[in-house]
């Protein structure tokens, strides 16, 4: 028999424990996660886009699905500044039937902090669709003051329960520089820390080789 | 804060998609995947005995090729021009648009390079490590010099890369947080994002380059020299000795150790122990450094280093399977079938998009890499059906580390079908952002209004995509049936069974029938086109 069988067995074990707390840890992440919405999709990641007057400003689009409706979120500018009118469009339709859908919806808002979890920004709004031809889909304006990142939840009725649809809306551009800064300065750095222990190692050996 | 709701214009917009291979062309596709299969089976060996001694020509003997190579300033003039294709992604990237299809940066790397990088291995092998911008960047530092020899030391602490890390696990890792990045956060629709990641690969070839010995970080971290690496073992390019004998004879090593003329080879390799493709980057320096001259860039037949019979290492084929895994994953996330899916596990665990994405690129990556050890393992069951229990692990071990090589084929063709697919549809939106690069309405050179369209039609690209996936199932059953002959040899039996040689060329069958049916799925497409 091996000696070192019972200790390969508790190595084999403890990677294997190892792994069972990594999963768990990573179910428990994902759970963290969990949002509040029910049975809604929001398909894709919300994307920047011009439209025809192009080369204009962008504006961001968000798509999702809730039951058989398909809802395309747009607001316009995409990098809306602190103060500026923000002016958002909501288009729903029925995906058979292309139907649009015309009943008031009820909006919150809200902030969102990094760690923080979300606040609310404002008072909730109830929005109308226009009507007539080519008119119908739900538009309307927002001004935030402070440079933050947004949330505009929809809710929306599908069949007898109702969903929370959350379009993101960031004010205030990200400025990159820090960004930049850092890592022209990290690299400075390291070329500047390189150079001073190369000297220096130099030095050593020179010093080392003067002595009798 | 204001609001009011009024009426106005309707605004629907979608991801352009490119039409997947038609049914009929499926079906064609996969019946041909399965003669071709049935057909290699009962070829069996046949035909690769004394396939090792195939030909080769050197480049070198070419006497202005040679002259070209051997100067000093050769790397330089080819990566001059891509470290300024580099700032100008990194400027656009981060003062530019953020529309993806309207920023150079996005339409380069991701239309562009990322596409054109797989058809480069497979034409001219490395060739994007001879002029990778961010290893000219970190060797000029380290250097201290654009192209000549200093003889000074670099500077470079130069510290032992880390034993633990001698493997291309850290490479595989930053593989994997790539495609995690570049598909969980949408990187490929962001300038910014591939501005951020265009930095962070910089950071990461500088600092190891002023830290470490060599270039370890190439050698031992770039996912994208470990993929291409992995990939130009097929590659019909090579840098290898002219003769052994020379090589047996010189006492000064200066492929490995440099000397004058030029630099110590940047992965450490050896040029008499160079056997296979993976760790060169036909960096050149070895053809200035030969005092023999003894060093050939030969043109070979393709898929060369896989009749090789050197040792697997588990690390390499582990980056195989997860190659083979990824490339498919690829495509996989542009099909509206994963978006469904990925709707429908939203809406049962009323998770977030990351979070669900993060579990099915869990699952898609481990699936496979399970399934090839059980048909793996029950091949190695057929082979040696009365071996002692103690020795079936390290029989799997063996079987299952060199069964994964020829698996590169598949992966590798794939690749190539999917990219040549986007490069041929979408490779005109280069066009509009030369003129205008960082989408600010500029018109340099009156192209901005250019409206791209398809270099190819739909079905020439079917007819390629189909050859190329076919090429790769044949490329790697042919491989598979070599790696057969060495398992036989190494177990001192005759041949391997039928039964086991089933086994490993259904696992190349299915994996080339998914890959084949996500050609058949409607790819949406990375620009707006």
């Amino acid at each position: 028999m091996n000696r070192r069988a019972p200790e390969l067995r508790s190595k084999t074990r403890s990677r294997r424990a190892g792994l069972v707390r990594a999963a768990a840890l990573f179910l428990v992440a994902s759970g963290l996660t969990v949002s509040y919405g029910l049975a809604h999709h929001v398909l894709g990641i919300p994307h920047y886009k011009y439209g025809d007057d192009y080369p204009q400003i962008p504006y961001l689009e968000v798509i999702a699905q809730a039951g058989p409706y398909d809802l395309s979120f747009t607001h316009f500018p995409g990098f809306p500044r602190p103060g500026e009118r923000i002016r958002l469009k909501l288009y729903v339709r029925d995906r058979e039937t292309g139907t649009p859908y015309l009943d008031p919806l009820h909006v919150e808002l809200f902030r969102r902090r990094f760690l923080w979890g979300s606040t609310p920004a404002g008072a909730p709004i109830t929005i109308h669709p226009g009507v007539g031809p080519e008119r119908n889909d739900y538009k309307f304006y927002l001004t935030f003051d402070e440079a933050e990142a947004y949330e505009i939840r929809v809710h929306f009725p599908n069949g007898d329960q109702l969903e929370v649809i959350p379009f993101p809306v960031v004010v205030g551009k990200t400025d990159d520089r820090p960004l930049i800064f850092a890592a022209a300065g990290l690299l400075a750095a390291a070329v500047v820390s390189v150079a001073a222990v190369k000297r220096r190692r130099r030095s050593l050996r020179t010093r080392a080789r003067r002595k009798p | 804060m204001t609001a009011h709701a009024a009426g106005c214009a309707m605004v629907v917009a979608d991801h352009a998609t490119m039409a997947g291979l038609p049914a009929p062309a499926l079906l064609a596709a996969l019946l041909a995947a399965l003669i071709l299969t049935l057909w290699s089976l009962r070829r069996g060996a046949a035909g690769l005995e004394g396939r090792s001694a195939t030909p080769r020509f050197d480049l070198l003997s070419v006497a202005p090729f040679r002259s070209l190579v051997s100067r000093r300033p050769f790397q330089f003039a080819l990566q001059l021009p891509l470290v300024l294709a580099l700032f100008l992604i990194l400027s656009a990237g981060f003062l530019g648009s953020p529309v993806a299809e309207r920023n150079i940066a996005t339409v380069l790397t991701w239309t562009i390079w990322w596409t054109l990088l797989i058809v480069d291995i497979v034409l001219l092998g490395r060739t994007w490590c001879l002029v990778c911008p961010w290893d000219a960047l970190a060797s000029w530092m380290r250097r201290l010099a654009f192209w000549r020899r200093r003889p000074e030391e670099p500077l470079a602490l130069e510290l032992k890369w880390p034993r633990w890390l001698k493997n291309v696990y850290p490479a595989t890792l930053l593989f994997v947080g790539l495609t995690w990045l570049e598909l969980g956060f949408g990187v490929t629709r962001s300038p910014r994002a591939t501005a951020i990641l265009g930095l962070l690969m910089l950071m990461l070839a500088v600092v190891p380059a002023l830290l470490f010995e060599r270039r370890s970080f190439c050698r031992y971290g770039c996912l994208i020299g470990r993929i291409c690496g992995l990939y130009s073992m097929l590659a019909p390019v090579e840098v290898r000795p002219r003769s052994l004998d020379v090589c047996g004879a010189c006492r000064t090593k200066a492929c490995f150790a440099g000397n004058g003329k030029g630099y110590p080879c940047p992965t450490g390799q050896c040029l008499p122990a160079m056997k296979v493709n993976t760790y060169c980057t036909l960096c050149t320096e070895c053809v200035k450094s030969c005092p023999e001259e003894n060093v050939a860039i030969n043109v070979r037949p393709w898929g060369a280093d896989l009749q090789s019979p050197a040792g697997p290492r588990r690390d390499e084929a582990v980056l195989a399977l997860v190659m083979l895994s990824l490339t498919s994953f690829h495509g996989l996330t542009m099909t509206p079938a994963w978006n469904g899916a990925l709707a429908w596990l939203r809406g049962l665990t009323g998770m977030r998009h990351l979070s669900v994405f993060s579990i099915g690129m869990a699952a898609v990556l481990v699936a496979p890499a399970l399934a090839y050890l059980l048909f793996s393992a029950a091949a190695v069951r057929r082979a040696r059906p009365r071996a002692e229990a103690g020795a079936f692990r390290p029989a799997l071990a063996l079987a299952a580390g060199r069964y994964a090589y020829p698996l590169i084929a598949v992966a590798l063709m794939y690749h190539l079908a999917h990219n040549l697919g986007h490069l041929l549809t979408e490779a005109g939106s280069l066009v509009p952002v030369l003129s205008d690069p960082f989408g600010s309405g500029q018109d340099l050179l009156g192209t901005a209004g250019f409206a791209p369209t398809a270099l190819a039609a739909p079905a020439s690209i079917w007819t390629i995509q189909i050859a190329l996936v076919l090429t790769g199932l044949v490329w790697a059953l042919r491989a598979t049936e070599r790696t057969h002959r060495w398992l036989a040899k190494d177990w001192s039996i005759g041949s391997l069974p039928l039964a086991a040689r089933v086994i490993t060329a259904a696992f190349i069958l299915i994996m080339t029938a998914a890959n084949l049916w996500l050609l058949a799925q409607p790819m949406e497409m990375r620009t707006g086109m």
